[in-house]
């Protein structure tokens, strides 16, 4: 008799136990609060590209040769390998080509790397040579109609710039010697707008 | 007389000792009586978003869906947005508000790691290169950071601030060649009772 109501006894007390724990967590379910945030994105493709094209023929000036003509590489973002012969006073050569913006990102130039020529020549008047050809050497890269590239130059996406190269030998007097012109190497370099 | 009686006289005369030992005790008692009144007021828990405003975008960023605020006004769900150029963001801005007469600080907050999910054949490169390059934050407005145990007190408001971002520090070889989608961008912030918060 007296172990039936101890075990009575037990379950009452783990049947209080139970509703104080349910109660319990009730009440802090109760008093907590779930904020919640929630959507969707996406991110469209995207094409960067912008290179030369339409490069032109040379058009020389006076007596100059075209040894080689220059060529269009990766993926029309340089143009190399050009080489000249300047024989007379006033020579010169000038090309013509595009820049075009193919991608979907408007773009801006950030930088312009445009060395001055390097002269070098042989022989005892090597020194007054290489100077008299440096010193008379115009090297330029603008627009078209002359206008000078600038940092922060705009090319619009679908846009195209037509830029001209000269190279001209504005000394009155020809070297003694054969003189080298070399650091003609020009960078642009466009960044997104 | 008999035995039978005699038990009974016996019988009666023990209660009438009973009952006038009640009658003195009762005599000497004296009953202390403590009465109160005590009420529980009415107390309520609300914590809620309110003021959502509409989408601050830059760069070329564009909002397809706006978000709403749920009738419970405890979440707000089914913006959809796209970036396109490198620096484009969109920003929501919302107020959190405790209406209830608790005082509340965060518990918990879940702010998952987007998910990028692109198509044809660079689709892997792709998810890597827009997941790797975009940022989403929930902060207070002046960017301050959320944190645990950050309190919300009765009647106060704090301004959020929601932000997806497509960094602009990336090369072109890392733009996508297809559309990319993105998503696991659900966000849960958890606010529990303050300890020592009383109510009035």
């Amino acid at each position: 008799m007296m172990k039936t109501k101890k075990i009575f006894s037990l379950i009452g007390i783990l049947f209080i136990t139970c509703i104080s724990v349910i109660g319990i967590s009730f009440t802090y379910a109760s008093i907590t609060s779930k904020l919640s945030i929630d959507g969707y994105a996406s991110m469209n493709s995207m094409k960067w590209s912008i290179h030369f094209q339409n490069l032109s023929n040379a058009n020389l000036k006076g007596k100059t040769l075209e040894v080689t003509k220059p060529t269009l590489k990766n993926n029309s973002t340089s143009i190399s390998d050009f080489e000249v012969k300047f024989m007379n006073i006033n020579d010169g050569v000038n090309y013509t080509f595009d820049v075009v913006n193919d991608g979907d990102l408007d773009a801006k130039i950030s930088s312009i790397v445009m060395p001055k020529p390097v002269c070098t020549s042989t022989g005892d008047t090597a020194y007054e040579d290489s100077s008299l050809i440096c010193d008379n050497l115009n090297y330029s890269l603008t627009y078209l109609d002359g206008t000078e590239i600038k940092i922060g130059d705009t090319l619009e996406k679908g846009q195209s710039k037509s830029l001209i190269l000269k190279l001209e030998y504005l000394g009155t007097n020809l070297p003694q010697n054969v003189v080298e012109i070399s650091g003609l190497s020009i960078a642009l370099i466009y960044v997104q707008k | 007389m008999n035995k039978g009686t005699k038990y009974i006289k016996i019988g009666v005369a023990v209660a009438a000792f009973l009952l006038c030992g009640t009658i003195v005790y009762a005599g000497f008692t004296q009953q202390l009586d403590i009465q109160g009144k005590a009420t529980v007021k009415k107390s309520s828990w609300a914590i809620k978003f309110t003021n959502l405003q509409p989408v601050v975008k830059t760069g070329t960023a564009t909002e397809v869906t706006a978000p709403t605020i749920n009738t419970n006004d405890t979440k707000i769900s089914e913006y959809d947005v796209t970036l396109t150029t490198p620096g484009d963001s969109v920003t929501y801005d919302f107020d959190v508000t405790n209406e209830g007469t608790f005082d509340a600080k965060i518990s918990s907050i879940t702010i998952p790691t987007p998910s990028c999910k692109g198509s044809g054949d660079n689709a892997t490169a792709d998810e890597t290169n827009v997941c790797d390059n975009l940022t989403y934050t929930l902060t207070y407005a002046d960017g301050t950071q959320l944190a645990v145990d950050d309190t919300l007190t009765s009647g106060e408001t704090k301004s959020l601030k929601l932000t997806l971002t497509y960094l602009s520090s990336i090369n072109a070889e890392q733009l996508p060649t297809e559309d990319v989608s993105i998503s696991n961008l659900a966000i849960s912030v958890i606010y529990a009772q303050a300890a020592s918060s009383t109510s009035d």
